[in-house]
């Protein structure tokens, strides 16, 4: 009944809740001056002239299914959640697109019903951001144009933020680069019914030209486009285009709500506010190449544009329920300085890692998720926040000595002031229950997090008291780190006794890592793959590690955690329904 | 003139204004140190106090001057300067920025020092005092390490003392806010008053009252919420430790960079305590009032603070030649001479006078006047 008024008012009383193209400017936006990007409900299109929004009017068209690139959601709310697709139709621009929004696969309960525009100035994307019933419930949504419907697409609500949430489970991924191997980590992700979301920690996709950063013993070839290094706006959306080609990760999108930030290869390796590594003066002017990648990957990423005029910004928070806030972190391009390759350097009190702003706010939410009774308070976010060193002494701010010998500037050891900011609020705050969140570094990694791992004092490397959160950092999908599983086992027996805090590393695999939240516990499961380079369907239960309400330090389980009971079904695989 | 600074000492002291009960005792403040109740406590015989024309338009006159409490001769030429400049000038209160008895604070509520250093130097001076803890006053040896938080505690309790020489030391708690002229529906000026020794000071206090998560986040958290619910229509922030300096202690966040390889606070460079300031006062705070480097600075507004104008006024009784006098860029600066600030506000400005005193004659100049728009656009209340 509620459903139904619901339904009717957003369908049909012209109000076109979410209604809303990918283009920011809403319907009467100059064709060149829109951004990629979303406006908030109830502000898209109205009063669109002519047809309802039921049957817009379709252009003529005889190509083939426009879905090329499947179907995809995101930045869920209790209440919103992103919907993505992307039209393909020679000749064709401004193209209407039909969203249904159903509580079941056959669509037999429509909850919402709305109109997107695929236009040339967003390359084709459509965003919709619909508002629907129900808060922790599982929708089934798909597209209609041209006369062809696509995949159906399945995605989930959050929990309303003061709701009282047994239990949560995320999947957490990063590092995928195609021409490196088969996006099989995907594909497990994808069949895991119980997921509330897919947390991308970025390098969703890579900069290099074809052959520059492959793996030469791939079992077949899986060549990327454009074949050269991506630098232009039409560069970047051509090769999201061709990494949304691939099955496999269009089935993760289709099955699961993603909730993504970039690291540095969206844009360029080792990328800072100001400039990358792999970015040279004859490549152009960095702010450029930065302005096309962040808005090919507003256009192509199911991802809710917080402040339209301040692309920019991704950093956002996600409540869930009394069980989690989620706060996702942007390392790279909002207020990093420039990497540096000393420990003196490391420790300038001048420099930052996430920027003044966006650190002032990281504060503010932890303040926030402690006032609102949230359980656990999850960073996500892209570098290592924890030492990785060759030796680790008692740190000493006033000599500028101590700590480790760093192995990664780029990482939050290179940014000693900005790790020992937000460590020293997470101490005078007592904050319990912070659990970090890493990808970038292509390996598996569990760890306590201390202000200062290598005093015996501040920190007891046997039971983790004096730990103040805990690390969990999830493998790569593809991208390689050491080149054998002996190598990484050597370097596992070295780098532990040197690294206090550390428990567990894996350098070798690839996969990926599940996130099982109870107000008893946060539990990361790591599942590894046996191979990339060929598409496989296997994958093992690799370690797990624990930490539990109030503790702040890490220890280990023996089982992963047993899977929801009663998650909702997938979305069937049926593929675009021809007329 | 002197009338209405009568009557306003009257209402301040009398019926006028009351004070956040913070508990005197070291960390109590931990907590939140209770409700701020800085409403305007409209004294008993105030109560129909119709304003006589509508809204006549407030002033107040203050002077700031820290680090004051040597007990020497520096001192007395600086309150006789002092004196001289209420007699021309007017004056309602007087702020006291830290470091209000040398070397190492007091030990007892009924310290001598509290006459040696505050009573008898300022003893022409019938203006009512508000302080603010500095280093050297929690600290248990000459070299001001601020390891004795405890210590600070008595002079809380000289603030509630019936013994005491005076009753123009106020400082009712170790961090504290206060309203002043309240005989409007919003108070025309509150301070705020920071105990930044136990975040900053060189050497750890090994009691754990005064630690960052018993004592600093939550003077922190109290402090904002404080600032952030004030109505008054000027509001200025005083603490010891700079958020910027020239002098030898230098800025927060890397204070004291010659001298920090003695210390063992690994906060000594203040990274938190600079956070701390921006967090509370940044662009809510019309000024940032602070000592502990020996000499006048007005500093140009810094990117992080907004609008909020800072100024060092810590040469009440001493000088200290600056480290690095460009190390941030400023209005005025002096390092040669003592020194105090002399303020009036009005409704929408700011006149400041920066007074120099001569260590050699005691001879008063003025080094620097200017009047500016009132830094941070008051806040209209929405409605509810």
């Amino acid at each position: 009944m509620k459903r139904r008024e619901f339904l009717s008012r957003s369908a049909t009383t012209g109000l076109s809740l979410g209604v809303l193209s990918a283009c920011g400017g809403g319907g009467s936006s100059s064709p060149d001056g829109g951004k990629p990007g979303t406006d908030n409900p109830g502000t898209g299109n109205p009063g669109q002239p002519g047809p309802t929004p039921n049957t817009p009017e379709m252009p003529p068209y005889g190509g083939p299914d426009p879905f090329q690139h499947g179907v995809a959601s995101g930045d869920p709310l209790a209440n919103q959640v992103i919907l993505w697709t992307r039209l393909t139709a020679a000749g064709l621009d401004e193209i209407p697109v039909i969203v249904e929004v159903a509580r079941d696969a056959d669509f037999a309960t429509l909850v919402y019903q709305g109109v997107g525009y695929a236009r040339s100035q967003n390359d084709f994307t459509v965003k919709l951001d619909p508002l629907l019933p129900d808060p922790e419930t599982t929708y089934f949504y798909r597209f209609r144009s041209l006369g062809f419907t696509s995949p159906v697409g399945r995605t989930r609500t959050a929990p309303a933020p003061g709701a009282q949430v047994d239990h949560l489970r995320l999947a957490v991924v990063s590092c995928s680069n195609l021409p490196y191997g088969w996006f099989n980590a995907y594909a497990r992700v994808a069949r895991r019914a119980d997921l509330d979301a897919v947390l991308h920690l970025g390098d969703y996709i890579y900069e290099y030209a074809q052959g520059e950063y492959n793996d030469p013993d791939l079992a077949g070839p899986r060549p990327v486009d454009p074949p050269h290094e991506i630098i232009t706006l039409d560069d970047y959306r051509r090769r999201y285009a061709c990494y949304r080609r691939d099955p496999d990760l269009q089935e993760c999108h289709r099955q699961h709500p993603f909730i993504c930030v970039w690291d540095d290869h969206e844009i360029a390796n080792d990328a800072w506010m100001d400039g990358a590594e792999n970015h040279n003066e004859g490549e152009g002017d960095f702010a450029d190449r930065k302005r096309a990648a962040v808005r090919a990957y507003y256009e192509w990423m199911p991802i809710r544009m917080g402040f339209p005029d301040r692309d920019m910004r991704i950093y956002r928070r996600f409540d869930y329920g009394d069980l989690l806030t989620l706060v996702m972190l942007d390392t790279r391009l909002i207020g990093r300085d420039q990497q540096v390759d000393s420990p003196s350097e490391a420790r300038d009190r001048n420099r930052q890692l996430l920027g003044q702003d966006q650190r002032q706010w990281l504060f503010e939410q932890l303040e926030y998720s402690r006032g609102r009774g949230a359980r656990w308070h999850v960073i996500g976010q892209q570098v290592m926040l924890s030492p990785l060193t060759l030796g680790t002494l008692p740190d000493t701010p006033n000599w500028d000595l101590g700590g480790g010998a760093q192995l990664n500037y780029d990482q939050w050891d290179g940014y000693q002031t900005s790790r020992r900011a937000l460590l020293g609020r997470i101490e005078a705050m007592a904050l319990d229950n912070t659990v970090v969140l890493t990808g970038d570094i292509h390996s598996s990694w569990a760890m306590d997090v201390s202000a200062d791992p290598g005093n015996p004092l501040v920190y007891n490397r046997f039971t983790g008291q004096g730990s103040l959160a805990v690390e969990f950092v999830t493998p790569a999908v593809t991208s390689p780190a050491a080149p054998s599983k002996a190598l990484s086992d050597l370097a596992r027996a070295a780098l532990v006794p040197l690294n206090p805090h550390l428990k567990w590393v894996d350098l070798f695999h690839r996969g990926y890592l599940v996130l099982d939240l109870t107000a008893e516990h946060c539990k990361a499961d790591w599942f590894h793959l046996n191979t990339v380079s060929e598409p496989d369907d296997s994958e093992f239960f690799a370690r797990s590690y624990l930490t539990r309400d109030g503790q702040n330090h890490v220890e280990r389980a023996s089982q992963p955690s047993a899977p929801k009971t009663a998650a909702p079904p997938l979305a069937p695989a049926t593929q675009g329904i021809k007329p | 003139m002197s009338l209405k600074r009568r009557d306003f000492i009257r209402n301040l002291l009398i019926g006028g204004a009351s004070v956040p009960v913070l508990s005197a005792c070291g960390g109590g403040g931990g907590g939140g140190g209770g409700d701020q109740a800085a409403t305007p406590g409209q004294g008993g015989q105030e109560t129909g106090n119709t304003p006589d024309t509508p809204e006549a338009p407030r002033t107040l006159r203050f002077i700031a001057v820290g680090d004051t409490g040597s007990g020497g001769q520096g001192q007395y030429q600086v309150a006789a300067a002092m004196e001289a400049v209420v007699a021309e000038r007017g004056c309602d209160l007087v702020l006291i920025t830290g470091d209000n008895i040398y070397e190492a604070g007091v030990t007892a509520v009924d310290d001598p020092q509290f006459l040696e250093k505050f009573e008898y130097p300022y003893q022409n001076l019938d203006l009512p005092f508000f302080l603010c803890l500095g280093n050297h006053d929690c600290a248990s040896t000459v070299f001001g390490g601020g390891s004795d938080n405890q210590r600070g505690d008595y002079q809380v309790m000289y603030h509630y003392s019936r013994d005491r020489y005076s009753n123009k030391w106020h400082m009712p708690a170790r961090f504290y806010s206060q309203a002043f002229d309240t005989s409007r529906d919003t108070p025309f000026l509150e301070l705020f008053v920071v105990d930044s020794n136990p975040l900053t000071s060189f050497y750890l206090d090994r009691d754990e009252n005064f630690n960052w998560a018993n004592y600093g986040y939550p003077q922190q958290t109290w402090m904002k919420r404080a600032v952030g619910k004030s109505q008054a229509h000027w509001k200025i922030a005083m603490t010891h430790v700079p958020y910027r300096s020239n002098g030898k202690h230098g800025n927060a966040g890397d204070l004291d960079a010659h001298l920090r390889w003695m210390f063992n606070n690994p906060d000594a460079d203040g990274l938190r305590y600079k956070a701390f300031l921006e967090e509370c006062f940044a662009d809510r705070a019309d000024l940032l009032l602070t000592g502990h480097d020996h000499s006048l600075q007005w500093l140009q507004p810094a990117q992080a603070m907004g609008r909020t104008e800072l100024m060092v006024s810590g040469a009440g009784a001493k000088t200290d030649d600056f480290k690095d006098a460009s190390r941030n860029p400023v209005r005025y600066q002096n390092d040669s001479e003592y020194g105090f600030v002399w303020v009036e506000l009005n409704e929408d400005s700011m006149t400041t006078v920066f007074y120099q005193v001569s260590p050699e004659d005691g001879s008063l100049r003025i080094g620097h006047q200017e009047t500016r728009a009132k830094p941070v656009t008051a806040r209209v209340l929405e409605p509810a």
